[in-house]
């Protein structure tokens, strides 16, 4: 049991009064702060690094994470109660978490997203703590050939999270993906559908696309119904889920938490990629699919789940190997550094107890985020009651100055509002904004991973059989998109043999 | 767009109705946009003073710039803020900045590649030119490395120029990274193929994982692999070899001439008076000489390049040509790479 | 959710007149019920006629139609490479091909499913809205936030949400200053503004 002793050390690090108050700290301001749309967990870690600097390392990191997990709760929040996305791996919680908040049902869906995260979050940091270097060195495994696969296998799944037909579902995800191509070509700089315009040269970021078509799209949506609504407000209905919700969560969380912590040690994606895989799984899981996308619980417990332990795991390629694995880590492998720490292969040999110490605040950091927030989920919820009117205009402003703060620039104010519009639009006509805003995400690592590919391959497109991850991985694909025509077939085959005789 | 408060102001009482508002508000924006000098111009600074790093959150120039802040408010006398304008390699921030009035109160902190290699890249009539800019001082500069995976049978720079074929990661195009091994493979004339990253990051974790055969990156991304004995690395594209990596020779030494860097440095918008210019690098070379900003530099790994502000514009000028040249007579066009 | 009323029954195709079909927005305010009853019916989206749904429905794929054969045209225009070295217009070739593919599959299905609402009068509204942001925009680096700001939440309030003058003038300033203490004083995000403390 040698090698538990460091862990218990570590034990000791977190548990000072100080690291606990900074903990505290963290998870309250990033809750406060990830409300915010726009700002999402790396904007405001970045954003609230100056506090960090007079205070020791240990210390610093233990509110980082927390500031990480807070802004995470935060994203949520604003997805369910007011479907506005700051992040990608949020955007399915806005699917269904949002649909329940219209039925009343907004605690629920904010508690059991506190439940799961703190469950799978818990998860994710045992798991981290018994086999962290043993994973680590899966984040290397996946290269370009690799990326390819997990993205196309992606793009797959966003056809099944519509309610709707595929096709609709399908030309939504066409338009995403075509989106994700404008500006740069990823590999050589090339213009592209920019139409000389600085700004568009640079892309369009994610935040803009899921809060214009999410967000923008819904207030402009409900402004329609103002006039004609009494003003009164909506019922809120109870704040926490019952415990029929808790039952039906049960599996959904349990799901999450293993596809969270094993999606999120890949650097890349990960934690968008968990979310949208537990969804689907939910989807297939669940005995009513039919009630995916009008509210179904577990439609919100497994995303959530699964992006929290993602978010957990992917502490583990930036701690034990030095490799930042997304945005947010590379603003904590920054914050690292300002510091004076550089994390590398060595970090756990070399710190033991910063490396401990700051595992095992996320337990408490975890904790702290689920005290903290079922109680708050009342007030939060209440944010429902306030007039249509009064909501819509005050949520408007700040998604405007949100979307400013994101790349400070006016260019994108004027982007969400277009995508706005055209998410207005998309609702009159029966089109879902989720498989556009998610192929949106993973159109662009296909492309690059697949251009790649190609030139380590020389072309040949038998080279993914040579990698045996991606080979594997392109046979799931091939599985996953034959099952249902094959199950069509299979059926329509039984329904005429029974029409037969 | 910095506003004056006095002219706006007279305009807020005119507030009766949102739409007369909208318009009042768009025509006293003409007049403000183009009003008189800030509040006399007398004391520098008036108000908190802009960094603009041109990247997102989390990178070296984020780092530096981060740092640097942290430690220049009390020799300049006034706040300072950093504020991430990410875009198009820079020219965003760039132009936005280098837009606005020259009064000191809106730097960027540049890096060398915009004007020495992007152009060899993408040819951008809108690019921003030296002539844009007021060079306030140097900052830093950071060295490539060539690396490869523990793992791999090359063990030199010999054996690498030795193989039939090499595919080479880079950090992007219209990096320091793509232009040292571009030089390097077509002088040894080595068939090869670029395969760019999406940053430093990337790069790292593929050549860890042998999935590239090679890459060059900045020096701090992988001393602590190299000191794991998870990288090897092969030369340095410096012009002597690497406090950080006493043994690892340089290219120039290698019988390879190719010295390309990364160098970063604080820009105003051109116009900036010269005692606002001084007053800012005076701040700046105390705010560099604090221990805790040299603490950061020795942890990243990252040079001293505290140059003054004609220096500056005489290396900017003379990397483009040379970059220019060089590639020009080995006939390698980075554009169709 | 789980109304035992009508969870997941098949959406009607071309619910019958202009009205809204109880079907569909039923399961919609199932959590409200008890409180909004007597909105019922406005409270929901106008649901088209069959023909008019259709109509929409043809527009409503053409547009992509149409964007995914231009943006075709110009990724082939980029150079689309070889398989080796696929150039920058390969990939925005074969997603927008895909893309008129899809559309094109969406113009001849194009009967009604349910989910069409009727663009109705009620539109000037959202254009007021999408109008008055734009204006937003643009003033907003221009003459700083604050002034912008406030006749924003004028516009919206008073104007579109129809709010008494005292909670407007109140709300709209207090949210200005909430703002400016918020993201500039606490936070140190740079927003363009007027006044310097």
């Amino acid at each position: 049991m040698d090698f538990l002793s460091p862990v218990i050390d570590g034990f000791g690090v977190a548990f000072t009064p100080a690291n606990l108050l900074y903990c505290l700290l963290g998870v309250t301001l990033g809750m406060l702060v990830g409300v915010l749309p726009g700002l999402g967990p790396a904007a405001t870690i970045a954003v609230l690094l100056p506090i960090t600097y007079n205070i020791e390392p240990t210390a610093a990191i233990i509110m980082l994470a927390g500031i990480f997990y807070g802004a995470q709760y935060g994203g949520t929040i604003t997805s369910v109660l007011l479907r506005l996305p700051g992040e990608a791996s949020s955007v399915v919680t806005a699917l269904d978490g949002h649909e329940m908040a219209k039925r009343g049902r907004g605690g629920a869906a904010l508690g059991i997203a506190a439940i799961g995260s703190f469950l799978g979050g818990t998860v994710a940091i045992i798991a981290l703590t018994l086999v962290a270097p043993l994973v680590a060195e899966v984040a290397l495994d996946f290269g370009p050939a690799e990326y390819t696969m997990l993205a196309l296998l992606g793009i797959l799944m966003v056809s099944t999270l519509g309610t709707g037909s595929v096709p609709k579902s399908l030309l939504m995800a066409t338009v995403g993906l075509l989106l994700a191509t404008v500006g740069q070509d990823p590999l050589q700089g090339t213009a592209r559908l920019a139409f000389g315009s600085d700004e568009l040269l640079d892309g369009i970021d994610f935040v803009i696309v899921a809060m214009g078509l999410f967000g923008v799209a819904e207030i402009l949506h409900n402004l329609e119904s103002l006039r004609r609504r009494s003003g009164r407000p909506k019922a809120v209905g109870s704040v926490y889920p019952s415990r029929t919700d808790l039952r039906e969560s049960r599996g959904a969380i349990s799901r999450g938490s293993v596809i969270g912590f094993v999606l999120g040690i890949l650097p890349g994606g990960g934690a968008t990629m968990s979310s949208m895989v537990a969804y689907a799984v939910e989807k297939k899981a669940t005995k009513k699919p039919e009630e995916f996308g009008k509210g179904a619980i577990q439609g919100v417990a497994g995303p959530e789940t699964a992006n929290n332990a993602a978010a957990t795991s992917s502490f583990i390629p930036l701690l034990s190997l030095g490799i930042p694995a997304n945005a947010t880590m590379a603003v904590m492998f920054g914050a690292l550094m300002l510091q004076g720490i550089t994390p590398g292969p060595l970090l756990v040999k070399e710190k033991p107890d910063l490396f401990w110490g700051v595992v095992n605040s996320m337990y408490i950091g975890n904790l702290l985020l689920l005290a903290m927030s079922l109680p708050l989920i009342g007030i939060f919820v209440r944010v429902l009651r306030v007039r249509p009117a009064i909501l819509a205009s005050l949520t408007i402003l700040v998604t405007m100055i949100g979307v400013y703060t994101v790349r400070t620039n006016v260019f994108d104010m004027f982007l969400v509002i277009g995508l706005g519009a055209v998410g207005y639009l998309m609702k009159k006509v029966g089109f879902e904004p989720g498989p556009l805003v998610l192929a949106f995400v993973l159109g662009g690592i296909l492309e690059a991973s697949f251009r790649r590919s190609m030139r380590t391959f020389d072309g040949d497109l038998t080279g993914f059989l040579t990698q045996p991850i991606a080979a594997s991985l392109l046979a799931v694909i091939l599985i996953v998109a034959a099952l249902p025509p094959l199950r069509a077939l299979h059926r329509r085959r039984t329904t005429k043999e029974a029409a037969l005789p | 767009m910095r506003v004056l408060p006095r002219k706006a102001h007279g305009h807020a009482g005119a507030f009766l109705t949102a739409g007369t508002a909208l318009v009042l508000a768009a025509a006293s924006a003409c007049s403000v946009q183009g009003g008189g000098s800030d509040d006399g111009g007398g004391k520098y600074p008036s108000r908190a003073v802009e960094f603009t790093v041109p990247t997102e959150p989390g990178g070296s120039t984020d780092l530096i710039t981060r740092a640097l802040v942290k430690s220049i408010e009390k020799p300049l006398g006034g706040q300072a803020v950093v504020v991430n304008k990410p875009g198009a390699n820079g020219k965003i921030a760039g132009k936005d900045v280098f837009s606005s009035k020259p009064d000191g109160h809106r730097v960027a902190v540049m890096p060398q590649s915009l004007f020495a290699v992007g152009p060899l890249v993408v040819k951008d009539p809108d690019a921003i030119k030296l002539e844009d800019m007021t060079f306030v001082k140097g900052l830093s500069v950071e060295d490539y490395v060539l690396t490869v995976p523990a793992s791999s049978k090359v063990k030199s720079l010999k054996d690498l120029l030795g193989s039939k074929r090499v595919r080479y990661g880079t950090t992007g195009a219209g990096t320091g990274s793509q232009l040292s091994q571009a030089l390097l493979f077509g002088k040894a004339k080595v068939p090869s193929t670029a395969i760019p990253f999406d940053g430093g990051g990337p790069l790292v974790t593929a050549v860890l994982g042998g999935k590239v055969d090679v890459g060059a990156m900045h020096v701090a991304e992988v001393v602590k692999h190299i000191e794991a004995g998870k990288l090897r690395p092969l030369v340095v594209f410096a012009t002597k070899r690497v406090e950080a990596l006493p043994n690892v020779p340089t290219a120039t030494e290698s019988g390879h001439a190719i010295v390309v860097d990364q160098r970063r440095f604080v820009a105003a918008p051109a116009g900036l008076p010269d005692d606002v210019r001084d007053k800012l690098a005076g701040a700046i070379d105390k705010a560099v000489a604090s221990g805790e900003y040299g603490q950061v530099l020795k942890q990243s790994y990252i040079g001293r390049w505290e140059v003054d502000g004609t220096e500056v514009a005489r290396q900017l000028t003379k990397s483009r040509d040379d970059f220019a040249a060089m590639t020009k007579t080995l006939g390698i066009d980075l554009a169709a790479q | 959710m789980g109304a035992p009323g009508a969870p997941g029954a098949p959406r009607e195709p071309g619910a019958p007149g202009g009205s809204s079909a109880p079907g569909e927005s039923a399961p919609q305010d199932e959590g409200l019920a008890r409180d909004d009853v007597a909105d019922g019916d406005e409270d929901g989206p106008v649901r088209p006629s069959a023909s008019y749904a259709r109509r929409q429905n043809v527009v409503a794929a053409l547009v992509p139609l149409v964007i995914g054969a231009i943006a075709a045209v110009l990724s082939w225009q980029l150079g689309v490479g070889g398989l080796a070295d696929p150039g920058p217009g390969m990939w925005p070739l074969v997603v927008s091909v895909a893309m008129v593919v899809f559309a094109a599959v969406q113009v001849l299905r194009s009967q009604p499913t349910g989910t069409e609402e009727k663009i109705t009068g009620d539109a000037l509204i959202v254009v007021v809205a999408v109008l008055s942001l734009a204006g937003y925009a643009l003033l907003f680096e221009r003459v700083g936030f604050e002034i912008p700001t406030v006749a924003l939440l004028v516009l919206w309030l008073k104007v579109l949400g129809r709010e008494s003058w005292r909670v407007t003038v109140a709300l709209s300033l207090t949210a200005t200053v909430a703002v400016y203490l918020l993201f500039i004083t606490a936070l140190g995000v740079s927003l363009p503004h007027l006044a310097h403390f």
